[in-house]
């Protein structure tokens, strides 16, 4: 559905066939885990079985003993790092919570934090070595949830922390809250005063991971001369490499990092875990080392999201929401970096409120530390809020799509940090979302009830680096460093095939390592299509221009009179002088040699996405069971360069958060340990539990691309766990507000049984 | 004279304004007047010659890790919000 | 410490082959690490994903439960045995074109799983598909795109049948 008179692409809004995608089919491309290398040994990871100890001795020499083992670390192995701040592109984390997060130093945190690694002559060898080091544990009470580790006598995760307040300063005392950040604007009491109607209710979310189907992987190999090449399953190969560096104190010149094909990320696989201990463990045995992580470290040892504590009261008077007042108090895991801030900042984002307090508050627990995970923060904080809105929609006696029209956020609108919107299609996909098939249809029958969200996310932009080298038949090499998740490759050869006015299947792309291609940031934050789509663009205008200087000098006049125009080089005066891309590709070596065009950016304009979502649900008042019958989502992608792809961003977000709302969370027991970590109990979605996903692409293009792009990966995730949550409340007139709403919960809440 | 929005913890700084009106062609020198009117605004915002790490700056509603040397035009728009990344 | 290893003759992919492996070893890691076959992938290496879908004696089986001295005198189809030379079969092909993989490790699983079903039901319907392919986890796409590919590779069959 496009809002505007839209260019008559010729690649961009078609459906190609990607270039990596025979090799996945047919099982020939290379995971991490797949890195064949000569000589490659296998290693694997000791891990801690305390949530929290102190670690009084590690003693490695029984192992180091073992014929079959080659090399044994520990965080003694590990340099001292630099008191400095890593940027990793999924915000900053401190290098030394980075380094004694890959090896615990002298307390573990968290139940599988990693406490030593072997290298041995066979997968199965290394394990049975780990048996063989012994370490010396005091074990310590674990902090479990928020609200336990905000009391006053709280065990401590580290002594040494003090809260960040509003204000900047650290508070006197020894704090398990990292920092408290608020937002503040209007006149809060004053509108509360004045309302109509006002509503406030407390939220819970639990800790859930990615769950990607790839577990992590490393492979390294260190050289006498102190050269490291890696080899591991990444979102951001330039992250990991700055990441190495800082931790391992070795120059960035020094370090390739090869990003192989990734089986899923979503933000959890920006971090770095298995590669340190991999590039220490080969520094140590001369040979190169593969670590792979079993499914149970993935879930322990990892980087899930932040489960967390939620309270809100929103105010309306005469159908608009005049006021907003939410504390928000998210698990960090074991050290600070919560994605609490991003949550406070999208959850007000969609409307326009002019009288709001918002508390955050980021808290560390005995968990492990949590990663990004697709729009950070954000579904949970649109689970507290995006309730309470219908909540007042029902209070003003408002249709809940009309009610978020109604209070939508426009160009102009301010968000809670003061800086207003540019343009953005919130209520375009309302529009889209209310005119649906699926809103316009009734729903019947006992125990059904329709729900709708709606959700935000900002989008990332940042740096990008491409090459594209031009071949004399015509045909163009891409040479571009974003991992290819989920078709980015095709994503950009049609960017570029469209700039140049080539066919889709003359552009040949490339991820390359970093050795071989300028800085690119992750593959995340929805940044992919938008900022290596401009760089992209940009290395076609290079072209362009060059080939416009080649044709003027092959035609003796000058380049005002050449003109590059749907793929081919035009004179203005003379019409028999023309030449097409590929005539003129082929003349390269008489007109100035080797064509190869350049695109770098910093990419400062994404477009914020919307997504508004519309979901009937069936509840079994017996068994508790919660049966999506119909979901449709509206989103907002500016442009959609290649539409299946954007459906499957959208698609798959959703499922996830059905998962999140229905069924998935960190079940821990007293002593910290998690109970349900294997695929079996910790319950993601499966074909049989899904309807299909019909999708509605709205395009407000972003003026800050040259195509339109806004991201779509990420807002997908943020409005199902409200909209599933108020479609359950529609059923059942009873308001879940802890998740996951699982059958156990719904029978237990809808029967009063706790 | 560019607008410069004064994110929440620094308006006590700025006796309790939301916004501060300051004229510099640089970000650093729009930051050093806003420091002139608001005494400790430069410490809140600046370490080590660069925006603070934890920090973005959004110039005319698009938020980035600027420089402290990217130009700054009349009229522009500065606000000052927390750094943020993202997850896919 | 290291074990004996076993001799195992079976028949991969059609053609009759043999190997060594420890008794520890699972199908699995003898196809990936002693066979070279990477395009089986380990997921949970204990049988809740399905990534490891092979085809052993006519049945979908997860690779990761069964020991690889289980092979002998066995026959197993992994993803590298579904396709013909260069033609890719209806599945893959539909795949590519229905967009139905996004960071593809599960792919090979799911395409394995779903030849399976084709190959003993022809014409299943959409609540069918989506039963047989319950133990396969995609954590992508969602699986609409993938169950609207196994029903356009049971038309694209059926026409050429």
């Amino acid at each position: 559905m496009t809002t505007i008179e839209k260019p008559a692409y010729k690649v961009i809004g078609t459906r190609p066939i990607r270039p990596d995608g025979v090799e996945k089919v047919t099982g020939k491309a290379l995971y991490g885990a797949d890195v064949h290398l000569p000589d490659l040994v296998h290693g694997a990871v000791l891990r801690s079985p305390h949530a929290h100890a102190r670690i009084r001795s590690i003693d490695t020499s029984a192992a180091e003993a073992l014929p079959s083992v080659l090399a044994v670390v520990t965080h003694a192995d590990l340099p001292a790092v630099a008191d400095t701040v890593i940027d990793t592109g999924e915000g900053v984390t401190r290098a030394s919570d980075m380094s004694l997060n890959v090896l615990a130093g002298d307390k573990a945190l968290y139940r599988g934090h990693a406490v030593a690694a072997v290298a041995a002559t066979s997968a199965h060898e290394a394990l049975a070595a780990l048996d063989a080091i012994a370490v010396d544990y005091e074990p310590l009470p674990p902090v479990l949830s928020v609200r336990d580790a905000m009391r006053a006598d709280a065990p401590l995760l580290d002594e040494n922390r003090r809260t960040k307040q509003p204000d900047g300063a650290l508070s006197d005392g020894p704090s398990n809250v990292a920092a408290h950040s608020r937002f503040e604007g209007g006149d809060l009491e004053a509108a509360f005063a004045d309302a109509d109607a006002v509503v406030e209710r407390e939220f819970d979310t639990k800790m859930v991971h990615q769950g990607y189907i790839e577990p992590h992987n490393g492979t390294a190999n260190w050289n006498p001369d102190g050269t490291l090449t890696v080899w591991t399953s990444t979102q951001g190969a330039f992250a990991v490499r700055a990441m190495l560096a800082e931790l391992l104190r070795l120059p960035v010149s020094r370090i390739r990092v090869v990003p192989m094909e990734i089986g899923g990320g979503f933000g959890g696989k920006i971090g770095i875990y298995l590669e340190p201990l991999a590039a220490l463990l080969s520094r140590e045995c001369g040979r190169p080392v593969q670590l792979t992580m079993d499914r149970t470290d993935v879930f322990q040892a990892t980087g899930p999201t932040s489960g967390g504590h939620m309270k809100g009261r929103l105010a309306v008077k005469d159908g608009v929401i005049t006021a907003a007042e939410v504390s928000l108090a998210f698990e960090a895991g074991a050290f600070p970096g919560s994605p609490v801030m991003a949550g406070a900042m999208c959850m007000l984002s969609p409307y326009d409120v002019a009288n709001f307090r918002v508390d955050a508050y980021d808290v560390v627990v005995n968990k492990p530390k949590v990663a990004a995970y697709r729009a950070p923060g954000a579904p949970n904080a649109a689970f507290c809020v995006e309730q309470l809105i219908d909540e007042l929609a029902r209070e003003a006696n408002a249709d809940p799509l009309a009610f978020r029209l109604r209070n939508s956020a426009r160009e102009g609108t301010r968000m809670i940090t003061g800086v207003a919107h540019p343009r953005i299609g919130h209520e375009e996909t309302i529009g889209a979302a209310r005119d649906s098939d699926h809103y316009q249809s009734p729903i019947e029958g006992p125990n059904r009830g329709r729900g709708v969200a709606s959700g935000f996310w900002f989008n990332a932009g940042m740096q990008s680096s491409v090459v594209a080298s031009v071949n004399p038949d015509g045909t163009v090499n891409l040479i571009e460093g974003s991992t290819d998740i989920g078709g980015t490759r095709a994503s950009l050869a049609m960017q570029l095939a469209e700039t140049l006015g080539i066919p889709y299947d003359d552009v040949r792309p490339t991820v390359a390592d970093t050795d071989s291609v300028g800085h690119n940031d992750v593959t995340g934050g929805s940044r992919t299509a938008y900022a290596s789509g401009q760089a992209v663009y940009e290395a076609g205008l290079d072209i362009q221009r060059q080939l416009v200087e080649r044709a003027a000098r092959l035609w003796e006049c000058e380049a005002e009179d050449v003109s590059f125009v749907d793929g081919e080089l035009r004179h203005a005066s003379d019409a028999d002088r023309r030449l097409t891309f590929a005539e003129l590709a082929g003349k390269q070596m008489e007109t100035g040699g080797p064509l190869q065009g350049r695109g770098s950016v910093v990419a400062r304009s994404p477009g914020a996405a919307y997504g508004v979502h519309v979901v009937d649900v069936e509840v079994d008042p017996d068994t508790g069971k919660v049966d999506i019958l119909r979901y449709t989502i509206a989103q907002d992608a500016g442009t959609a360069v290649h539409p299946a792809y954007v459906e499957g961003q959208m698609q798959g977000g959703v499922v996830q958060g059905i998962g999140w709302a229905l069924n998935e969370e960190y079940y821990y027991n007293e002593d910290g340990r998690m109970e349900n970590a294997s695929f079996l109990d910790y319950r993601m979605p499966t074909s049989l539990d899904l309807p299909m996903i019909d999708t509605i692409i709205v395009e407000v293009p972003n003026p800050g691309h040259p195509y339109g792009v806004r991201g779509v990966g990420e807002v997908p995730i943020v409005p199902p766990l409200a909209a599933i949550a108020n479609a359950i409340h529609d059923a059942t007139g009873h308001r879940f507000t802890e998740l996951p709403i699982s059958p156990r919960r719904v029978v237990e809440e809808l029967h009063h049984l706790r | 004279m560019a607008t410069v929005i004064v994110p929440s913890p620094l308006r006590p700084l700025c006796e309790g304004a939301a916004t501060v009106e300051a004229a510099g062609a640089t970000l650093g020198e729009l930051l050093r007047a806003v420091d002139a009117i608001c005494p400790g605004f430069w410490e809140r915002t600046v370490e080590d010659g660069r925006v603070r790490p934890e920090l973005s700056i959004a110039l005319n509603g698009h938020a980035h890790r600027y420089g402290l040397s990217e130009p700054i035009a009349p009229r522009d728009e500065v606000a000052i919000v927390p750094a943020l990344g993202g997850g896919r | 410490m290291p074990m004996r290893r076993s001799h195992v003759q079976t028949t991969l992919n059609g053609e009759e082959i043999d190997f060594l492996c420890e008794p520890r070893q699972s199908l699995l890691e003898v196809l990936r690490d002693e066979l070279g076959l990477t395009g089986t992938k380990e997921g949970c290496n204990n049988g809740n994903c399905g990534a490891c879908s092979v085809i052993l004696n006519g049945r979908v089986t997860n690779a990761c439960c069964v020991l690889g001295v289980e092979a002998e005198g066995a026959s197993v189809v992994t993803i590298e045995g579904v396709a013909e030379g260069d033609r890719l079969h209806p599945l893959q092909q539909a795949f590519l074109e229905e967009a139905a993989l996004q960071c593809g490790v599960c792919t090979p699983g799911f395409i394995v799983a779903a030849k399976a079903l084709l190959d003993a039901e022809p014409n299943p319907d959409e609540g069918r598909v989506r039963h047989w392919l319950a133990g396969n986890l995609c954590r992508c796409t969602g699986y609409d795109k993938i169950v609207r590919a196994v029903l356009k590779a049971s038309d694209a069959q059926e026409v050429t049948a």
